[in-house]
């Protein structure tokens, strides 16, 4: 009887309480996009926490589904392996003949260098990484890797698959990072076409397609030409191929990037930093009047 | 709330572990929605998985997944999939408050009806998540890749329910 009372009359205050925890929580929600969406320290240090906490089940989870790939994989290869001998041999014909055109190429390239008397470029030091997860969604385009700031990865840096550029690091934890791949709305990547060594930015719009901003006037452009890194900016490498122009029409240029995020499994970071690109306070020292 | 403490009460340990059991199988959806199978496709619809499992449960069983345990669940899908902090949180909330305000139109009623129920919550959803990250990312993203991971979502919701029914089975055995 008392308790029939008492919850005749808890009744409603719980219903209260439930739309007070709805409209005090989703308040809270949007409060934190707000400040998420104005950069606020705080809430990147929250996310990067939350993901370096939940980094090694998400590791532990990728592992078997590694493995599992690695099987299946194996079974396709055990399968096709009187086709793909075949296609290596002509393959191997192939490469020789181009690895004699790249070793002269090579040689007449330090030649030409040491007449030039070219600046070395800097050497790349690099970490390589498991991704753990990947955004998947229709909003954001971006991978974790299981390599933070405790391996020397660092916000800017390229990163790098060996069919070509992945994206560059947005946000560093302990023992992840957040790579934004090409394809993300907010990537852009200076860039040069491979044949006309015409300068543009590489922008990716969510799609699986990525366009080409500030292309020159009258820039030379043709289908299946290569876009590679230019370097400007002194974090990515130059050089490093990004995507193949697909289409080019009404002065829109379609590239299909070469990595396909969806399949990675392992990244490589590259550590490039031209010197003095982006000085510590440490290197720039002391403010001085420039003149 | 009270038939939690009642369940633990009697059965003790077990009936804390049940209560659970929720927001457990969510968080795996979670975890499941974003981990690289590298299924082709696969990527395309998981997101959607932890909002099958929050509209399943908040009419299953409301007392185990509360407001808070949701806003928690959505706060870290966010920071796994790099979403503006705190979209999903408000998704997966919204979503919550729909399907318990509904949930005697679904209880005992045929599945269909629990089918077109997660249609119209899912796509609400999908499109409050489209104008509100792109209003928090400021730009629109293309609808079209949304569309697709809704109508496959929808697809294949009967098997996420029918997974997640076992499990509710599970639970009702346990209590």
């Amino acid at each position: 009887m008392k308790t029939a009372a008492l919850r005749r009359l808890a009744l409603p205050l719980r219903g209260n309480m439930g739309r007070f925890a709805f409209g005090f929580l989703a308040g809270i929600a949007v409060l934190l996009m707000v400040l998420d969406h104005l950069g606020n320290p705080l809430v990147e240090a929250v996310r990067v926490r939350v993901v370096d906490g939940t980094a090694p089940l998400l590791d532990g989870l990728t592992r078997p589904v590694t493995l599992v790939r690695g099987a299946s994989d194996a079974v396709d290869r055990f399968v096709g392996v009187w086709q793909d001998n075949a296609r290596l041999r002509e393959e191997n014909a192939r490469l020789l003949h181009w690895q004699d055109t790249a070793r002269r190429l090579a040689a007449e390239n330090e030649t030409l260098r040491a007449i030039a008397h070219v600046v070395p470029e800097p050497r790349a030091s690099f970490v390589t990484a498991r991704v753990v997860a990947t955004s998947g969604g229709a909003f954001v385009r971006t991978l974790l890797i299981a390599a933070g700031g405790q391996d020397g990865v660092a916000k800017g840096q390229a990163v790098v698959a060996p069919e070509g550029l992945v994206g560059r690091i947005i946000e560093v934890g302990e023992h992840t990072a957040r790579v934004l791949l090409l394809t993300d709305l907010n990537s852009r990547i200076p860039i040069r076409l491979e044949s006309s060594r015409a300068a543009a930015i590489l922008a990716g719009d969510n799609s699986d397609r990525l366009r080409l901003q500030f292309l020159a006037e009258g820039a030379e452009i043709r289908p299946n030409d290569r876009v590679i890194t230019s370097g400007e900016g002194g974090l990515i490498p130059p050089g490093v191929p990004a995507g193949v122009v697909e289409s080019w029409a009404d002065g829109v240029a379609v590239v299909v990037p070469l990595v396909d995020a969806q399949r990675l499994e392992l990244v490589t970071v590259l550590d490039y930093a031209v010197p003095g690109v982006l000085p510590t306070t440490r290197e720039a020292g002391p403010l001085a009047p420039p003149w | 709330m009270a038939t939690m403490l009642r369940g633990t009460a009697t059965r003790g340990l077990t009936g804390t572990l049940t209560a659970l059991v929720p927001a457990l199988v969510t968080l795996a959806c979670v975890f499941i929605a974003r981990v690289p199978f590298g299924v082709p496709g696969l990527g395309a619809i998981a997101p959607l998985l932890p909002l099958a499992a929050v509209f399943f449960w908040s009419i299953r069983r409301p007392d185990m997944l509360t407001p808070l345990i949701v806003f928690s669940l959505g706060l870290v899908d966010d920071a796994l999939a790099g979403t503006p902090f705190g979209l999903g949180a408000l998704i997966l909330m919204v979503v919550r408050w729909i399907a318990v305000g509904q949930r005697r139109v679904f209880l005992g009623k045929p599945f269909a009806l629990m089918w077109w129920g997660f249609a119209t919550v899912a796509s609400v959803a999908a499109a409050g998540a489209w104008i509100v990250g792109g209003l928090a990312r400021g730009a629109l993203p293309p609808a079209g890749p949304l569309a697709v991971q809704l109508a496959l979502a929808l697809a294949l919701f009967p098997v996420a329910a029918w997974i997640l029914g076992r499990v509710d089975r599970v639970i009702a055995e346990a209590r």
